[in-house]
């Protein structure tokens, strides 16, 4: 009987092990990445109060437990034999009593010794278990099962009911009122070290042995040692997990064993670690966790009144079984994206989120409104408004957040001068100049009242921090309008509307052409130079904009535009990079991911201020959102918030046949941009590839739809356009044959086969 | 040939027996029954015993004694041979001599005994002595026949695990043996047997459910909401069989290509499910989660403890159990299903070959996984009589430890389902036998995790990684 289980066991480590084979790079991090941000952007349209100081800093104090409960469970998950230690969440519990109870009786007081007890006793109950894996060869499931109904029992011994108090000295741990806790630092450390450990010899034979047992002992590691190591850092995790654990809940607590388990259960899968062993990360893990946390979050900015335990049951199991469906198509997904990097997805990700983020923290603050219905928020005056009404709302923000901004910016930085020295190439360093201007115009407001200078943002100190209240894209200052009224001004305005248009277009169609497989390197860098002259212009004729009235320069650019050349320029810089790489076989999945994440970004991005034309005309605030001034009433003011109101790019002064004019400029840029990127296509092998020209389309008009053009006139310009397309492609390819074939003929004349 | 060693064992096993006998003859008359019982009862366990003893070891032992011989008369081994010879009067200290871990592991458990009989009060009562040495039997028993067993090692050591806890529970506990405890045993046992139907027949594929505990408490009070609402009972209960059918069929095809992970698979099947039926269940009533309404009379007839079945006193729900039982292990031993069944876990390559659909069966395990646990569910709210969300949350881990504990191999191919009865019947009796001796519901938790680690220890450990290269 044992040989034929041991033959099992083989067949079923093969079996599942066949389908990880050939996934070079950890790529099946990809799909915890993508649920993250998702999550994420989701988290912060709901419920913006999680991008603060305080918001952040609970985040961290609640999640830590999980965080750490699921790096002990991820490495002795690696270890292999199918090895789910479910004994996880009793095991926190049990230390959690037993530190609870032995601090009661007065027989430990200081931190030393309660981290000493915490990681004592995991460590040593983890080798027990490992001892027993080892010694007596049972499967671990059942082990872990053994252990796990043990200590639930032994734990309600210990402590029949929560209850016990944590001490003194503990308590501000858990107060999460400030992102930079205790909890952070354990946590950070934990990471670290997990990272040194993933850099030692142990790491690549605890990966081996996980993936193929018979092959590691073959080949000399020794299996004992390593799972034993494994169980002890295990152990030493969990020790530190029961620490935030009680932290969290200050007290002890000997019923929360089973929810633990499944929670860091649900987080090792989601975040992509393989149950049959070998994989995993710490990287994964964390997401995993993160995401567990966002869901819980988002749904509890819902008001599910008394189902609400019962909505976060099901969404707990409908999001593991989802990730555990996409673990399987993502092998398939796989062949087609192999070359794509993580940390290019991730950096990606990060800024389209990052620019939500922006946006919410930044543009309003929201409050539940006292009295009003619990499911509308309203918002507080945005910077902006607030600063032209004389109050500063600004000061809301607590001096975390602007820690946290200044972090990100340092990141841009750095991350920023790194591509820049890695690829010194013209382009790039053109882009780095228009990005670097773009920004400032964004943090830095050319009239604001308290002169911004370097040493104020650097010396971080709070009061002054507060007493500057940045405006954030300019908002106050965008009166194109009023500018261009004169008619003498609406050539420039023309222009500058379409330098924007134009500036749009290029963004859009260039995030697609970065990522199509069929386009050389020669053109990616036409198309590069192209539009670095074009961002360039429109970016420097923003900015100096000489505003004619006021006699000042002025920026010019309104918010959206701002954010169409934020993101623009943020993907542009990640993806040059692969340009220069020559990694050009990205999939049509991630265009539409790309570009469906661009749409909501830039959606997002574009301020609720109000229609400028309404603003400037009659100088009231226009219909919604309802701005009431700081001045009027003495409580906070508040406006109802129904959604981003969408600038109107086409303004009334428009004519029909400039309208038209533009349609058609744009079926043109779309014309080319397909055909730069389809190549050689006949109309026969058009439909062949059709869904390029609707990815594009649908981005664009994503992208039109979000600065405010009219729903109609983007569906008549994508259909228009791809329907014309095949015609205008073969007709292009036609006479780019005839071309060639006039070219090669020549050149056969003249040369020899090279 | 050990011929001695083979009657060492019979007579074993009489004097076992006889003992047995004895003692319960003697409680009995202590407890002041009646003599047509005392004398009737005595017999019966004297022969169930003698006759256990008889199925379950001396006949294996002979086979494989039988086959021992048969194999040394191909390859004649005289040194060994001739060392039993030397030995065989000697049996018992080349026994302890073997075993000298299990010998000091007894020699610590009597210092235990006799340490804690110094230390508590009223420990040191006969029940208990005699408790302890029959214990003290049944562990060297069961090691010594496990050393000698070849094949359902598990069932062995289930039964005798079984008997023994009987033994020392009728002696330690008042009215274990009286007919209510014993109804309820078996009722008990009867729900947990149900919903370890499932957790069988998908552990035969390798794989697990653990929605089980989620669909039984999602069809408690699924059923309590369809007769509150109304619709006719039978109706009703066929309904929730389907829908538990139905989520068993969304279990299957789901982990169908993740079987590596079916475990967590199914536990956030098991999530949704719960989660989905609390919020439909919660529309429009002021109870989220709780729904309240009449249980029909038949309902509660069956599963409750007082039933009747066709006038007899007996409680329905057992003959439903054992009438499944039956089927199961008929169908599993006899039937070109069951046959296939096992082919597939076994080996799905061969079982490909020989074109077993491995889709279609593990789909249809899974589904005969939820259908039974519904009706498990439905079972369970005429027991309680009210629906509740939580009725089957001690069933999660408890269908997985009965399985392992009756010895079904959680890899597939290797078990069945007359195990996991074993391993049901000796959870039931060891949770009732702990609930006697007045242990709450933490510590039994504590001894089920400290006992079921043993258990599995004694017949499904794996080979030592040398020997699988």
């Amino acid at each position: 009987m044992s040989a034929t289980n041991s033959h099992q066991s083989a067949t079923a480590i093969s079996m599942t092990g066949s389908k990880e084979s050939g996934s070079g790079a950890n790529t099946y991090l990809m799909v915890p990445m993508f649920i993250f941000f998702a999550l994420l952007i989701f988290a912060v349209i709901r419920g913006p109060n999680l991008i603060s100081g305080s918001g952040i800093g609970s985040a961290v104090i609640v999640v830590a437990p999980l965080i750490l409960a699921t790096y002990a469970l991820t490495i002795i998950v690696m270890a292999g034999r199918a090895g789910v230690d479910l004994s996880i969440g009793p095991l926190i519990g049990f230390i959690n009593v037993g530190m609870i109870q032995l601090f009661a009786v007065g027989f430990m007081e200081s931190p030393i010794a309660f981290f000493l007890y915490a990681m004592g006793v995991g460590i040593a109950y983890q080798v027990l278990q490992g001892l027993i894996i080892i010694f007596v060869r049972v499967q671990p499931i059942i082990v872990s099962l053994s252990g796990y109904l043990t200590l639930v029992g032994l734990n309600l011994i210990i402590m029949p009911r929560p209850g016990g108090v944590a001490p003194d000295w503990m308590f501000p741990w858990g107060s999460g009122t400030t992102i930079f806790s205790a909890m952070l630092v354990i946590l950070v450390l934990a990471t670290i070290a997990w990272y040194i450990i993933a850099r030692s010899a142990f790491f690549g034979h605890l990966r081996l042995m996980g993936s193929d047992e018979r092959a590691a002992y073959t080949s000399g590691v020794r299996i004992n040692l390593v799972r034993l190591g494994a169980h002890a850092i295990g152990g030493v995790y969990a020790g530190l997990a029961a620490i935030a654990f009680t932290s969290l809940i200050s007290s002890g607590d000997p019923t929360q064993g089973t929810t633990y388990t499944l929670m860091a259960v649900t987080a090792l899968v989601l975040g992509g670690a393989n149950l049959a062993g070998g994989r995993g990360s710490a990287f994964g893990s964390l997401l995993g966790a993160l995401n567990i946390y966002l869901i819980t979050y988002v749904l509890s900015t819902f008001n599910f009144g008394m189902v609400q335990s019962f909505v976060t049951d099901m969404a707990y199991g409908v999001m593991l079984v989802v990730s555990l469906l996409i673990s399987v198509v993502v092998p398939h997904m796989q062949k087609h994206i192999r070359n794509l990097s993580p940390f290019m997805f991730f950096v990606i990700l990060l800024t389209i989120t990052l620019g939500v983020i922006i946006h919410t923290a930044m543009d309003q603050v929201m409050q539940p409104l006292a009295g009003a219905s619990s499911s509308s928020f309203v918002i507080l005056a945005d910077g902006g408004v607030a600063q032209a009404s004389g109050a500063a709302a600004g000061a809301s923000y607590s001096p975390g957040t602007y820690i946290l901004f200044i972090i990100i910016g340092i990141v841009a930085v750095a991350y920023a001068l790194r591509v820049l020295f890695k690829y010194p190439k013209t382009p790039m360093i053109a882009f780095m100049a228009v990005m670097a201007i773009a920004a400032l115009g964004l943090i830095f407001n050319p009239d604001s009242p308290v002169e911004p200078n370097a040493a104020t943002m650097e010396q971080t100190a709070p009061s002054e921090l507060d007493a500057y209240t940045p405006t954030f894209f300019a908002m106050e200052t965008v009166d194109a309008v009023t500018n261009t009224r004169d008619a003498a001004n609406l050539v420039v305005h023309t222009t500058y509307a379409m330098l924007t248009m134009i500036g749009v277009v290029l963004l859009a169609s260039l995030i697609i052409l970065v990522m199509l497989p069929q386009v050389r390197v020669r053109i990616k860098r036409m198309a590069l130079v192209l539009f670095a002259a074009a961002v360039a212009v429109i970016a420097v004729g923003a900015l100096f904009f000489e505003d004619f009235e006021k006699g000042y320069l002025a920026s010019n650019l309104s918010g959206e535009i701002y954010a169409v050349i934020l993101v623009g320029v943020g993907l542009f810089t990640l993806t040059a990079p692969l340009v220069h790489n020559r990694l050009s076989n990205i999939s049509s999945i991630f265009i539409v991911l790309i570009g469906v994440l661009a749409i909501i970004s830039v959606y997002f991005f574009t301020e609720p201020a109000g229609n400028m034309d309404d603003i400037s005309a009659s100088g009231s605030a226009s219909a919604s959102p309802v701005f009431a001034s700081a001045a009027e009433s003495a409580h906070p003011p508040v406006a109802e918030y129904a959604g981003p109101v969408r600038v109107n790019v086409d303004a009334p002064g428009m004519a029909v046949h400039t309208q038209l004019a533009y349609c058609a400029f744009i079926i043109v840029l779309l014309h080319i941009f397909l055909s730069i990127a389809m190549g050689e296509n006949s109309f026969r092998s058009f439909w062949r590839i059709w869904y390029i020209p609707v990815l594009a389309a649908l981005v664009w008009g994503g992208l039109f739809y979000a600065i405010g053009v009219a729903l109609w006139q983007i569906v008549a310009v994508a259909a228009v356009a791809i329907l014309s397309a095949p015609n205008v492609m073969h007709i292009i390819s036609t006479y780019r044959s005839k071309q060639g074939r006039d070219i090669s003929l020549s050149r056969m004349g003249h040369h020899d086969r090279a | 040939m050990k011929r001695a060693t083979y009657s060492f064992y019979k007579w074993l096993g009489c004097i076992i027996a006889a003992m047995v006998a004895g003692v319960s003859a003697i409680l009995g008359w202590i407890d002041g029954a009646p003599m047509q019982h005392i004398v009737f009862y005595a017999m019966a366990i004297f022969a169930l015993i003698l006759w256990g003893w008889h199925h379950c070891s001396v006949r294996w032992i002979y086979r494989s004694d039988e086959i021992a011989v048969s194999t040394t008369q191909h390859q004649p081994d005289a040194a060994t041979g001739q060392a039993d010879e030397e030995y065989q009067p000697s049996f018992v200290r080349t026994l302890i001599a073997g075993n000298k871990s299990g010998a000091w592991g007894l020699l610590a458990l009597v210092i235990a005994f006799i340490a804690s009989a110094f230390v508590v009060d009223d420990f040191f009562q006969w029940r208990n002595i005699i408790s302890v040495l029959v214990f003290i039997a049944f562990i060297i028993m069961a090691f010594i026949l496990n050393k000698r067993i070849k094949t359902n090692k598990s069932a062995f050591i289930g039964i005798v695990v079984l008997i023994g806890l009987f033994v020392i529970g009728s002696l330690v506990v008042e009215g274990f043996l009286s007919i209510l405890n014993i109804k309820s045993m078996l009722v008990f046992a009867s729900f947990l047997g149900l919903a370890c139907i499932g957790q069988t027949l998908v552990a035969l594929l390798g794989g697990l459910d653990l929605s089980i505990p989620f669909v039984i408490g999602s069809s408690n009070i699924g059923l309590m909401y369809l007769l509150t609402l109304g619709t006719p009972p039978w109706i009703a209960f066929i309904a929730i069989l389907l829908v538990g059918a139905g989520i068993g069929f969304i279990n299957g095809m789901l982990s169908f290509r993740l079987q590596g992970q079916a475990l967590i698979l199914t536990l956030g099947v098991g999530f949704a499910v719960s989660g989905g039926t609390q919020i439909l269940t919660s529309i429009g009533t002021a109870f989220g989660g709780n729904v309240f309404g009449v249980v029909p009379k038949w309902l509660s007839n069956i599963a409750a403890m007082n039933g009747v079945f066709f006038g007899l006193e007996f409680p329905p729900v057992v003959i439903i159990w054992v009438l499944a039982a039956i089927i199961l292990i008929i169908g599993l031993r006899n039937t070109i299903w069951g046959r296939h069944l096992y082919a597939l876990g076994g080996s799905r390559i061969s079982a490909k070959r020989l074109s077993i659909s491995e889709r279609g069966y593990w789909v249809g395990m899974y589904s005969i996984s939820g259908c039974v646990s519904a009706f498990t569910g439905a079972l369970l709210l005429g027991w309680s009589g009210g629906g509740f969300i939580g009725v089957g949350d001690q069933y999660l881990f408890m269908t997985l430890a009965a399985v392992v504990v009756g010895g079904t191999s959680l890899l597939g191919g290797w078990g069945g389902y007359g195990f996991t009865v074993i391993g049901v019947l000796v959870l039931q009796v060891l949770t009732s036998f702990l609930v006697g001796i007045g242990l709450d519901y933490e510590s039994q938790q504590f001894v089920f995790g400290l006992l079921i680690l043993p258990m599995v220890a004694l017949y499904a450990r794996s080979p030592h990684i040398r020997t699988q290269i």
